[in-house]
């Protein structure tokens, strides 16, 4: 028998812990250059953009190494020039509320549209689910531009839409939806749709079907089983699909530009703003940041929602 | 002639998560010599260690304490592809990508070897294990069996000092693992490697091992070979798990140096010859193998009075369990010979026979 | 002669199928006259006068649109490339590993682009590029490719790290346990069995890049258009089918790879 039992051992201890030092340091080493690519170009200039906003505008855009709070100011109050008054941005105030209430409605008709549609491709047979995955899919990847685009051509006036419109007889003027929030409205719904389906698809998919024939066998009509069984065991996929819907939407740049001309602004577009004409960076920045936070707001919403999902169910 | 050990596993035990709350003991101070050319297995229940064992023999884990020595040399601190030891793993664990004669190759590649004598080995493990027909099949294109034998193959192709079995019949049916049992028993004789087989079929370490070791939570609890094993476990557990045994609480009436009176349920008295470490006390459990009694005939000392509850018929055997006034009835299973049916009218009365030369006290 | 009344189906809900065949429609109708009137004779973007490829000749010969399209090509592909193999060297650091502190803000980090609105990223980057500009007037085409490399990073990172977690790790130990050393065994068995992973990531990075517009638009300097972004230009000022023709091209790019992406990611039974 060994005499240096203990000494054994000790070593033997240490060799597994080793093992597990040395496998931590190649992972670290491993997600490094990642990691400063990412910190470079998308955490790092974030920092950059806080110093930012807490300087002075330059004369011709940029900004003087001064400090200052004047842009978080001007993010909700304007100061009269002339008389110092202190009133409220409405300018500012209708953008957050156009871009807010255009989110909610995007998030809204992105459900009503999206829900029956991940279950319809839900209640497919095995093998065409594929293909009609398949089919959401590639408009989701088509360039944003793109499809903004094409929204714009079928809503102007001489559009699709007004062409078959004034064809049936329906309307005898083409209706101007172009550069309306309207117009807004149907691009970004189009653009973010696939965000909501697949995701409650994914829920769908592991819907257990039976649950909703036991509620069929305990006399439940078509509208109870909807609100009472389907929709609470796939709130997991709606409410992800909403997030993936409504955050985008809330700092949407390109569909307002494109489709709202210049009059109807969301926060992408005022943001922009401060970077061209408006020549303000800090607010700009300010503006940045604000967004940001509204939007790692409603992701903690998200986050929290899921836990609690999680715990509920006894997972 | 001495025995050369091939593995040495000195007081080793494995804690996962050590000094956490969650930690679990999967090895307790374990410590067996396995010699070579030996077929060895380990056995018992699941969660037992023995597949822990398997692994640290192999090198994917680390022991918590203690040393394993291959042929005398220390190796628990060698990585796995340092160690002149190969695993057959439960689901064989073949490379998908790459063909039959690939994945038996692979080891042979991996440690340098000329083409010309990688090509040659992997001919010879083909026919070995019978597959040169499938040698350029894709491993998802052959069936179970077949994909046993190569996985056997491409363990073996780097003649290992040891080969370790994780449980490799078990995803078999019947007539398939019987096969593969007396092949791998044929396969240890002609290449003379080392087979440590790791199971929870005892029917099958019986069968195919030189020496079975029986593992229960983290310790081993008994070594020997495999007749060994089953006449004379030496605690309750390894009794209780191979084979079928009968436990009986009896009194001890007489002790002497080599042997001991009992009066057993029933009323019965037997001598039983036995070794010194008897465990002290007033009562003792005894191990008596179901077929190692009998239903006792005219002339027979009548071990045990009881009633007969049930006489089961299994083509080869008759089984008897009768009623003795304990908690479990006393099986005594008979060997159906030609011509002779012994038609017990249930219910009646019944004395049994027992040999106390084949009765085993526990020690427990 | 007796109307059968359909047999109850558990799972129809009435007006679903409709809706969901009419969001079908709806998603890929508006795409067909971008399409068709590429192929417009006309000036006019509205009025069909009839089957040309002119508008496809023009965008050729057009030196912006070249210039803008080599730029995209040029960009997407260093991106994409870098991105990836990134992407997969943080994938093997995160995934099937066991767990470590840090882990999870490492993945956090890793997926950030996503859960941060572009535009966000786009303003802050454009005040980095303009600070670096001033203190070193350099002009060139390095913002565009670490821009679009670190959003890239997240979208080949999780198809490989989706292949990764699905890849049994006893293969790995069985490699060991044959001789392998630890980087024969990453070169003959993990990196074989997580090919088709990587280039799906590697796909998914370069559409994303050539599509991408906002980041893009905000960090280039004057002169530096890729294909989406002279789009946006040609949006503001003049509307041809030209934007028709390009858009149908790149259309069909897309499809192209989202197909190739989709049947490299089936899962190998």
């Amino acid at each position: 028998m060994s005499s240096d039992h203990t000494s054994d051992s000790q070593a033997f201890e240490s060799l597994e812990a080793k093992a597990y030092q040395r496998e931590v340091r190649r992972n670290l080493l491993l997600s490094t250059p990642a990691l400063i690519v990412l910190f470079c170009a998308a955490s790092g200039p974030l920092l950059i953009m806080l110093v930012f906003s807490f300087l002075t505008a330059g004369d011709y855009g940029g900004i003087k190494w001064q400090f200052s709070t004047e842009a978080w100011f001007q993010v909700a109050f304007y100061k009269d020039i002339f008389d110092e008054t202190v009133t409220i941005a409405d300018a500012h105030l209708s953008i957050f509320w156009r871009s807010v209430k255009l989110s909610f409605l995007t998030t809204l008709v992105a459900f009503l549209l999206g829900f029956p549609t991940a279950y319809f491709i839900a209640t497919r047979p095995v093998e065409t689910r594929n293909i009609w995955l398949f089919l959401v899919t590639i408009p989701f990847w088509t360039n944003l531009l793109i499809r903004t685009f094409a929204i714009l051509e079928i809503i102007r006036n001489q559009g699709l839409v007004n062409t078959v419109l004034i064809g049936l007889g329906v309307i005898d003027q083409p209706l101007d939806m172009l550069f309306t929030d309207i117009a807004i409205l149907l691009g970004m719904t189009y653009v973010y749709i696939p965000l909501m389906i697949l995701p409650i698809y994914a829920s769908m998919e592991r819907l257990d079907f039976r649950l909703v024939e036991a509620a069929y066998d305990l006399y439940a009509s078509r509208w109870r089983v909807l609100v009472r069984v389907i929709l609470p065991l796939v709130k997991p996929g709606v409410i992800a699909g909403s997030i993936l819907v409504f955050i985008p939407s809330l700092g949407a740049y390109v569909t307002p530009r494109v489709l709202g001309g210049g009059k109807h602004l969301m926060i992408g577009n005022l943001i922009e703003l401060q970077f061209g004409q408006g020549r303000n960076w800090p607010l700009g920045a300010a503006l940045s940041l604000t967004l940001l936070v509204i939007v790692m707001v409603a992701l903690m919403v998200y986050v929290r929602s899921v836990q609690k999902e999680g715990a509920g169910h006894g997972h | 002639m001495s025995v050369t050990v091939s593995i040495d596993v000195r007081n080793v035990s494995k804690i996962f998560g050590a000094g956490t709350e969650q930690q679990v003991v999967a090895l307790d101070d374990v410590s067996v010599s396995i010699a070579q050319n030996e077929f060895f297995t380990l056995l018992g229940p699941s969660g037992c260690g023995k597949t822990t064992l398997l692994r640290l023999i192999a090198g994917f884990e680390h022991p918590t304490q203690g040393s394993i020595l291959l042929e005398g040399a220390e190796i628990s601190a060698l990585p796995p592809f340092q160690r002149p030891v190969n695993t057959v793993f439960q689901n064989y664990a073949l490379f998908p990508h790459m063909s039959v004669s690939q994945n038996i190759a692979f080891g042979l590649e991996m440690q340098g070897r000329p083409n010309d004598e990688v090509a040659e080995t992997v001919h010879n493990m083909l026919n070995l294990v019978k597959m040169e027909s499938l040698k350029d099949r894709r491993i998802d294109q052959i069936s179970g069996g077949q994909q046993q034998r190569v996985a056997l193959a491409r363990a073996l192709a780097p003649r290992p000092k040891v080969l370790l079995l994780d449980e490799p019949l078990s995803a078999l049916d019947l007539k398939l693992r019987k096969e593969m049992q007396v092949e791998l028993k044929r396969l240890q004789h002609e290449t003379g490697i080392t087979f440590i087989f790791v199971t929870h079929d005892q029917e099958e370490a019986l069968t195919m091992s030189d020496r079975v070791a029986v593992m229960s939570e983290g310790k081993i609890l008994q070594i020997g070979a495999p007749h060994e094993i089953y006449n004379r476990p030496n605690n309750r557990f390894v009794a209780d798990f191979i084979g079928d045994t009968n436990f009986i609480s009896a009194d001890v009436i007489d002790r002497q140096t080599n042997q001991v009176r009992v009066r057993l349920p029933g009323g019965g008295e037997i001598t039983i010859p036995a070794a010194d470490d008897l465990p002290a006390g007033n009562q003792v459990t005894l191990a008596i193998r179901p077929e190692q009694t009998r239903i006792a005939t005219a002339d027979d000392p009548v071990a045990m009075q009881g009633t007969l509850a049930d006489e089961i018929y299994i083509g080869t055997d008759t089984q008897y369990r009768i009623d003795i006034g304990a908690t479990d009835p006393f099986v005594v299973r008979v060997q159906n010979t030609d011509g002779e049916t012994r038609q017990i009218t249930p219910q009646s009365g019944v004395g049994v026979y027992v040999d106390p030369g084949r009765v085993r006290i526990l020690k427990d | 002669m007796v109307i059968r009344p359909r047999p109850f189906s558990i799972k129809r809900m009435p007006g679903f199928s409709l809706l969901a065949l009419a969001c079908f429609f709806a998603l890929y109708m508006p795409l067909a006259p971008l399409v068709v009137y590429s192929f417009n004779a006309g000036n006019n973007i509205a009025l069909w006068e009839g089957l040309s490829l002119r508008w496809y000749v023009a965008a050729w010969e057009n030196d912006l649109v070249q210039s803008a399209a080599i730029r995209s090509v040029v960009v997407a592909t260093i991106a994409s490339l870098i991105a990836t193999v990134l992407a997969t060297m943080a994938a093997l650091g995160t995934t099937r590993t066991r767990p470590y502190r840090g882990q999870t803000s490492i993945y956090a980090m890793v997926n950030q682009p996503l859960m941060v609105p572009e535009i966000v990223t786009a303003v802050a980057l454009l005040i980095l590029f303009a600070l670096i500009k001033e203190s070193t007037g350099y002009h060139g085409y390095a913002y565009l490719v670490i821009a679009h490399t670190a959003f890239c990073i997240p979208f080949a990172y999780l198809p490989i790290r989706a292949r990764l977690e699905g890849m049994d790790h006893v293969l790995e130990t069985a490699a060991a346990d044959l001789y392998a050393t630890p980087w024969r065994t990453f070169t003959k068995v993990t990196l074989p069995l997580l090919l088709p992973g990587i280039l799906a990531g590697a796909m998914l990075a370069f559409v994303i890049s050539l599509d991408d517009v906002v980041i893009t638009e905000f960090v280039k300097s004057a002169g530096q258009d890729t294909l989406p972004t002279y789009m946006l230009g040609q949006l503001r000022r003049n509307i041809t089918p030209e934007i028709n023709a390009i858009s149908t091209v790149l259309l069909g790019v897309s499809v192209i790879m989202v197909t190739v992406i989709f049947f490299l990611s089936r899962k190998k039974t």
